[in-house]
């Protein structure tokens, strides 16, 4: 009795301490779990991948864009064929004109409006533009293509949108079918949690959740999808917490902007502003009521209600959100019945995305990495406006493997053959295109910014641009050189005797023809006569930035360079001697479209106007009497232009670079082991070069003369006496005027009448 | 006694609820504020990224500034009048750094406009920039070969930014 008496209050006792702690624990843990819901919710920001947009397509009378080539663009811009235009997004084909009703877009030099046009087209080039219903426009600009993301680790994409910027039907649409009570409850909703019950009893199986919208955006936001009993009632209390702390709008706004949509190949489709982009191509605001009801039907099944891949079910669904707008007194019948009939308006297929453009996006990152680190790339939104011109790198995809393939020798026993290209605007530097392998869409080793190689012949530019700069030595393009095999005795007590191609020598020959016919004996002759250093000089001025040995054999190409270096340095020699630094980034802006960075047009002179003009015209004497000369009948609609071949010892490198009014571009062709491709850079670069160029129909070089230039007729052959010169089958070169030829060729010289009366005689004389 | 185990009970529970939230992926890196209602307009100074010093004048404010000006129409506009009166009055607005971006934009149209390059070359000038301003005139001249009139104006252009140097 006793015992039973002491045992009894104990075990009350224990009761009492038991619910007293259980009670305690309880208390912490929800004020743990409402600290921790204000810390992190007020704190709330997603992870937002950074948009890669290409450069937009520029409308305007006389611009050189096909019709086709519009259209394209369109439909890369998510834009939809219709018959009768009527909402931005829209466009129709009307025989030889387009109708576009664009969206707009803010750029970083100021916003572009959503506007309706018409633009006519005749062949290649847009007619007229016109304001439908308003006259004629000098100049739009469409949207540009978003080509790829950096993406935060969550793969979770979304475009966050404050509250006030959503359309009120759909805020209506989703509380009528996800939490009608929404605005009652205090996070988790009793009565509707028994609705529920009650509906899956009867149902047998669960048909219906009884989750608040709060619930959903804590699961969503902080708990993992397990579903045990621990996890429901944590869900239950920081949705209390949640509802307790902040406001229903702001629980509404972060649900909105939450919820997942759906998939897009390794990107998360989140928030219904992207849900928007995605699968209607068009911003939240224009959505009409059938479209917005489909949207908010969707969290439910991402999936199950994939409108493009279950229609049907997309549309029984949509048709119940807009019966369950009705009940709740939203929308009226009429209006149901309405956007019930409603056809289904998605988008055939995700917003073009193309490969992704691995090659160019490592350029980009390269020219980032000075001012954002990898972090902020991928997670703070950034909008990151390229160079990038997708016409032209959808052209240089589509050719380049056919290309190579075409060159290359079946004999070759070095696996396949590589190539790398590098295309740039030949006045600002602008990085248009790139490829990076032979196959220009695939991720790996990107040849165009890591292949380091000899570059040959294309180095001899620099040499002669350094002669016709050089203030000493009277150069010209008339110069005579010795082009004779020659022993020369280096430093180090060795001898280094370069050969010409095909081993083939021509004595004394002009400076021009030397470049042209890339003649190894005549350049090293002008190189050391010049010294190295002047050679080594002009690479720095040209933009080259890497190591180079002061070797002899520099003069023939012993520099190793990666194909955008080249680049580099022929962009220089495209834009008349103004070094501008490549870029495949102009600016950066951030989500919410405020400018943060400009990398502008930065030009230097490094090279006078006038000794421009003088190489380019050996340079394009390249394509019309040298070593590209090949080409003559591919390029025919294109010529003139300028460039030069590169080949490397045991033709393992074939190279080409040239550049017409518009573009530069540098081809490279060779074997990842460096082995022997039996291609010179006329057999193999400037074929691949000649099949690109022709197709974007690269602009003829046309640089007009500047006004210290005079033309001067000079001897046929390079003659050091003028005993030895022949006129009457003369050639007409640029001259500075303050540099004329040399006596021994100019005849145009000592118009002494005994003089002419020799040269005559010396014609008939055998 | 008990209260001490209670105690330590109820820390131990307390970790374990924890412990799920600090694994759970945090939805959250650096970015902007999601609820843009709560912080709205967020200034320049709060934006993410590094912001450009440059020439302090023009984009350092942030913020759009309005839209441009719409073009007047002219049916004898051409691409290059429209984008010379955005060059100009985005200068009068001193947004500098977008006036260049227009120039630049004019210059992809048609990189043979000496006009352009000469308006680009003043808008470095005016950035405090004479080294590249220099350069932009020369390349101007280049394109001017033609035009006695404006290589004049180049010319003068270029001994302006010479004598300021000095």
């Amino acid at each position: 009795m006793s015992r039973l008496n002491t045992k009894l209050p104990s075990l009350r006792r224990l009761t009492v301490w038991t619910l007293l702690i259980a009670t305690i624990v309880f208390v912490l843990w929800c004020v743990w779990i409402d600290r921790q819901i204000r810390e992190s919710f007020s704190s709330l920001q997603w992870a937002l991948p950074a948009r890669i947009y290409a450069r937009p397509m520029e409308l305007y009378p006389g611009a050189g864009h096909a019709l086709d080539e519009v259209q394209t663009t369109l439909q890369q811009l998510g834009y939809r064929e219709v018959s009768q235009l009527g909402r931005p997004g829209e466009f129709r084909r009307l025989g030889q004109s387009l109708q576009i009703q664009t969206r707009g877009f803010d750029f970083w030099d100021g916003p572009e409006p959503p506007q309706t046009l018409a633009v006519f087209f005749a062949g290649d080039r847009i007619t007229s533009l016109e304001r439908i219903g308003g006259g004629a426009v000098p100049l739009a600009r469409l949207e540009p293509v978003e080509v790829t993301q950096f993406n935060p680790d969550t793969g979770e994409d979304r475009l966050p949108l404050a509250l006030g910027d959503v359309p009120l039907v759909l805020i209506e649409a989703v509380i009528a079918v996800e939490d009608s009570r929404f605005y009652e409850h205090h996070g988790v909703d009793p009565k509707g949690i028994a609705r529920a019950m009650l509906a899956n009893i009867r149902a047998g199986g669960i048909v219906q959740g009884g989750s608040t919208l709060t619930q959903q955006l804590v699961k969503n936001l902080y708990l993992h999808r397990d579903q045990t009993f621990r996890r429901k009632i944590e869900e239950a209390l920081m949705a209390v917490a949640l509802d307790l702390r902040f406001s229903k709008n702001q629980i509404l706004e972060a649900y909105l902007n939450e919820v997942y949509l759906g998939q897009d190949g390794n990107r998360a489709i989140h928030g219904f502003a992207l849900g928007a982009q995605h699968y209607f191509s068009r911003p939240l605001t224009q959505l009409s009521l059938d479209e917005l009801a489909l949207l908010a039907g969707m969290p439910r099944g991402p999936s199950l209600y994939n409108p493009r891949r279950n229609p049907e079910r997309a549309v029984s669904r949509r048709n119940t959100v807009l019966a369950r707008m009705v009940d709740a007194g939203y929308i009226t019948e009429e209006q149901r019945r309405h956007a019930s009939q409603a056809e289904l308006t998605v988008t055939p297929r995700p917003a073009y995305r193309g490969n992704g453009y691995p090659a160019f996006m490592e350029l980009v990152q390269q020219n980032l990495a000075r001012d954002y680190d990898s972090a902020a790339l991928r997670t703070e939104g950034l909008r990151i406006f390229t160079t990038l011109d997708l016409a032209m790198q959808t052209t240089l995809e589509a050719r380049l493997d056919k290309a190579v393939a075409a060159v290359q020798r079946a004999d070759s026993d070095n696996g396949p053959l590589e190539a790398a290209v590098v295309i740039t605007d030949a006045t600002n530097g602008d990085v248009r295109a790139m490829a990076g392998g032979r196959r220009a869409g695939y991720t790996g080793f990107n040849r165009a910014l890591k292949a380091r190689r000899q570059i040959g012949s294309l180095v001899k530019p620099a040499t002669y641009l350094a002669a016709l700069e050089s203030g000493a030595g009277d150069y010209s393009l008339a110069t005579v050189l010795s082009d004779a095999r020659r022993e020369i005795e280096l430093d180090n007590g060795t001898y280094w005797s370069p050969s010409n191609y095909e081993n083939r020598y021509f004595g004394d020959v002009y400076l021009f023809d030397a470049l042209e016919r890339s003649l190894n004996q005549a350049t090293v002759d002008l190189g050391l006569k010049l010294g190295l250093p002047a050679t080594i000089d002009m690479l720095r001025r040209l933009g080259y930035n890497g190591d180079v040995a002061a070797y002899p054999s520099l003069l023939l190409g012993a520099v190793d360079m990666t194909p955008i270096e080249v680049a580099q340095m022929y962009q220089t020699l495209a834009s008349g001697g103004f070094r501008t630094p490549l870029r495949a980034v102009e600016a950066v802006m951030t989500g919410d479209g405020q400018r943060l960075q400009r990398y502008g047009l930065a030009i230097e002179q490094v090279a006078s106007q006038r000794s421009m003009f003088l190489l380019e015209h050996a340079l394009q004497g390249v394509f019309s009497r040298g070593t590209a000369r090949t080409a003559q009948s591919t390029m025919q609609a294109n010529l003139p232009l300028a460039g030069k071949t590169g080949t490397t010892n045991d033709l393992r490198d074939s190279w080409f670079a040239g550049y017409g009014d518009d573009l530069v571009a540098v081809v490279w062709l060779g074997h990842d082991n460096n082995g022997a491709t039996g291609l010179t850079g006329a057999t193999g670069a400037l074929k691949v070069w000649s099949d690109i160029m022709s197709s974007l129909r690269i602009e003829p070089r046309t640089t007009a003369p500047p006004p210290d230039i005079e033309w001067r007729q000079v001897s046929q052959n390079a003659v050091r006496d003028p005993a030895y010169r022949q006129c009457q089958d003369s050639v007409l070169l640029p001259f500075a005027e303050s540099r004329p030829p040399d006596r021994a060729v100019d005849c145009e010289d000592d118009g002494s009448l005994f003089n002419r009366v020799l040269d005559r005689f010396r014609v008939f004389s055998p | 006694m008990s209260l001490r185990s209670g105690l330590l009970i109820g820390t131990l529970l307390l970790a374990a609820c924890a412990s799920p939230q600090r694994q759970s992926p945090a939805p959250v890196e650096r970015s902007q504020p999601s609820l843009t209602g709560t912080s709205a307009a967020g200034s320049i100074s709060e934006s993410p990224g590094p912001v450009r010093s440059g020439d302090g004048r023009a984009d350092s404010q942030g913020g759009f500034v309005g839209p441009a000006p719409p073009a007047p129409p002219d049916a004898r506009a051409t691409p290059t009048s429209t984008l010379m009166a955005g060059i100009n009055s985005a200068v009068d607005a001193g947004e500098l750094e977008r006036a260049a971006a227009i120039a630049e934009r004019g210059l992809r149209i048609d990189p043979r406009d000496a006009s352009i390059w000469l308006s680009l070359a003043n808008v470095r000038l005016l950035q405090n920039r004479p080294a590249e301003a220099t350069a932009l005139a020369q390349r101007a001249l280049r394109e001017a070969s033609n035009d006695t009139g404006l290589r004049r104006e180049i010319q003068a252009f270029l001994d302006r930014v010479t004598d300021d140097r000095r």
